[in-house]
């Protein structure tokens, strides 16, 4: 998506962890599916979808590669569908040690896989991470919090040594008056790019806004929209 | 994968434009939730997905049985018997071809058989609804053709004297990431139906759907009943692969159906 490429400065970089958090049915999970899609079509690697509330769709995913611009097809469209599905590697994971188990695999099969360009895993998307911590954070003890800064730690190591980009997503809860994004005070240092969105009600137009970025100016807003299928 | 999605069948509601924005209907690995205002015909939906989830393979339905979990105790079987003559009526009218074919499995299409292929929980507190939760793993291991979970409501039993806040929110996630851990392995539809709150934002009272924003990203897809005029009408609020959209659908003697059909319908009372 162009408007949110420019936002995040030339695109998702690799070896930094990037959150979009955003009110329900916002298009979160619509800028997973899309990132997913594009690194897939272009042969940049592999991506590993992990999928919290099962709306990971290969129909979706069909819908937006017919949405490429022409110049860049050079397949049939059902083999570049095969590939780009092959690429994309979904799991699901319903609690946090699952998610742990899944890190850990992909930390050992990165370590001692002979880099194949187009089969090495280089986009982790977490759609979502919020929704995995929920039942953890909060209360009085704070092993909860102890594991999401554990999390955070883990996916900044594998972004920075392995050269991944990491995506993801996080929700928003009700403040003190306004909405703020979820997973509070000590979440927020972890990522290196937080990207807000929001849908105005009723259409399909988005804003999305920088809440943090390491090297670019933060607050500014993009429209765009996501083309219905 | 892709073959996988589109093999699979989807849960009809019985009311087609209700299917059409749907996407063919309630998918099945996913947790949709139904939420309005009351008297719009939530329990009416529920119960009439429980019937169609029934419809045998021969007539384009999945033939499963359904598990329909009730908090509030609108669990009506004459509505439900109802329900089930209106649906069995509605397949003679569409296949009427099979007749002939089939004369021993139309002995099976009767409503007492539909009615016993849903297994009813009835829940008192939320203590309740949490084990009925846990319980259900081992009751889908054992009973392999249930298709469909409905719960009505999820919320009742959170709402009221819940002291502590964050546990509230600790336990509703917990509870909805094991629903959806149920429908992914066991390849089942969840249903969930929720009430409406009001909520003051922007200085004006709004209508929300209740337990608060943390919940309403455990669900795949959302679907709010509302009132337009004298007409009921649905807005599909959250979907991963489908756009928004909204229909008007009716509520009959029959169940639910498409807007403008000839058969009675039950006036807004409110």
């Amino acid at each position: 998506i162009p408007s949110i490429d420019t936002l995040l400065g030339g695109g998702l970089r690799k070896g930094q962890l990037t959150e979009i958090t955003g009110q329900s049915s916002s298009g979160k999970t619509q800028v997973c599916l899309y990132s997913a899609a594009h690194v897939a079509a272009r042969h940049m690697g592999a991506v590993l979808y992990l999928d919290t509330s099962n709306s990971f769709s290969p129909s979706r995913i069909a819908h937006i590669l017919d949405e490429l611009p022409i110049s860049l097809i050079k397949e049939p469209k059902d083999m570049r569908l095969k590939r780009v599905m092959s690429s994309i590697i979904c799991e699901s994971v319903f609690d946090i040690f699952a998610l742990f188990e899944v890190l850990d695999r992909l930390e050992v099969s990165l370590n001692c896989k002979v880099t194949n360009g187009s089969n090495k895993i280089c986009l982790l998307i977490i759609d979502s991470v919020s929704s995995l911590l929920a039942p953890i954070i909060g209360g009085k003890n704070s092993q909860g919090r102890s594991m999401m800064i554990s999390v955070a730690m883990i996916l900044k190591k594998l972004a920075h040594k392995h050269n991944l980009s990491v995506l993801v997503t996080n929700h928003m809860v009700a403040g003190n008056g306004a909405p703020k994004p979820a997973l509070g005070e000590s979440w927020k240092a972890a990522p290196h790019i937080r990207l807000m969105i929001s849908r105005d009600r009723g259409s399909n137009i988005c804003t999305a806004t920088t809440l943090k970025h390491t090297l670019l100016a933060c607050g500014r807003h993009m429209k765009f929209q996501f083309l219905p299928s | 994968m892709l073959s996988e999605e589109q093999s699979q069948k989807h849960i009809t509601t019985g009311s087609g434009d209700l299917n059409g924005i749907l996407g063919g209907g309630i998918h099945c690995k996913e947790v949709t939730e139904i939420g309005g205002v009351p008297g719009i015909g939530k329990t009416q939906l529920g119960i009439q997905l429980a019937i169609n989830v029934q419809i045998p393979v021969d007539y384009g339905g999945l033939g499963g049985k359904a598990i329909y979990i009730d908090t509030e105790g609108s669990f009506m079987v004459e509505r439900v018997y109802q329900i089930a003559e209106g649906c069995i009526s509605d397949i003679m009218e569409y296949f009427p071809c099979h007749h002939d074919k089939s004369s021993s499995g139309q002995e099976n299409l009767q409503p007492e058989s539909f009615l016993a292929g849903i297994y009813y929980f009835r829940i008192c507190s939320y203590t309740e609804q949490i084990a009925v939760i846990n319980y259900l793993e081992k009751f889908l291991g054992e009973h392999k053709d249930v298709r469909i979970v409905i719960i009505d409501s999820v919320t009742f039993h959170f709402r009221q004297d819940f002291d502590d806040l964050a546990l509230r929110t600790r336990v509703l996630c917990g509870l909805s990431l094991k629903l959806m851990k149920l429908s992914k392995s066991y390849n089942l539809a969840v249903v969930l139906l929720n009430q409406v709150t009001t909520k003051f934002t922007e200085g004006s009272f709004q209508l929300t759907l209740a337990l608060g924003d943390s919940w309403s990203h455990s669900c795949t897809n959302r679907l709010i009943l509302y009132w337009k005029g004298n007409e009921r009408c649905a807005y599909l609020d959250k979907s991963p692969s489908l756009p928004v959209a909204s229909t008007p659908y009716a509520v009959t003697s029959k169940g639910v159906r498409d807007a403008g059909s000839s058969s009675c319908k039950r006036v807004r009372v409110m």
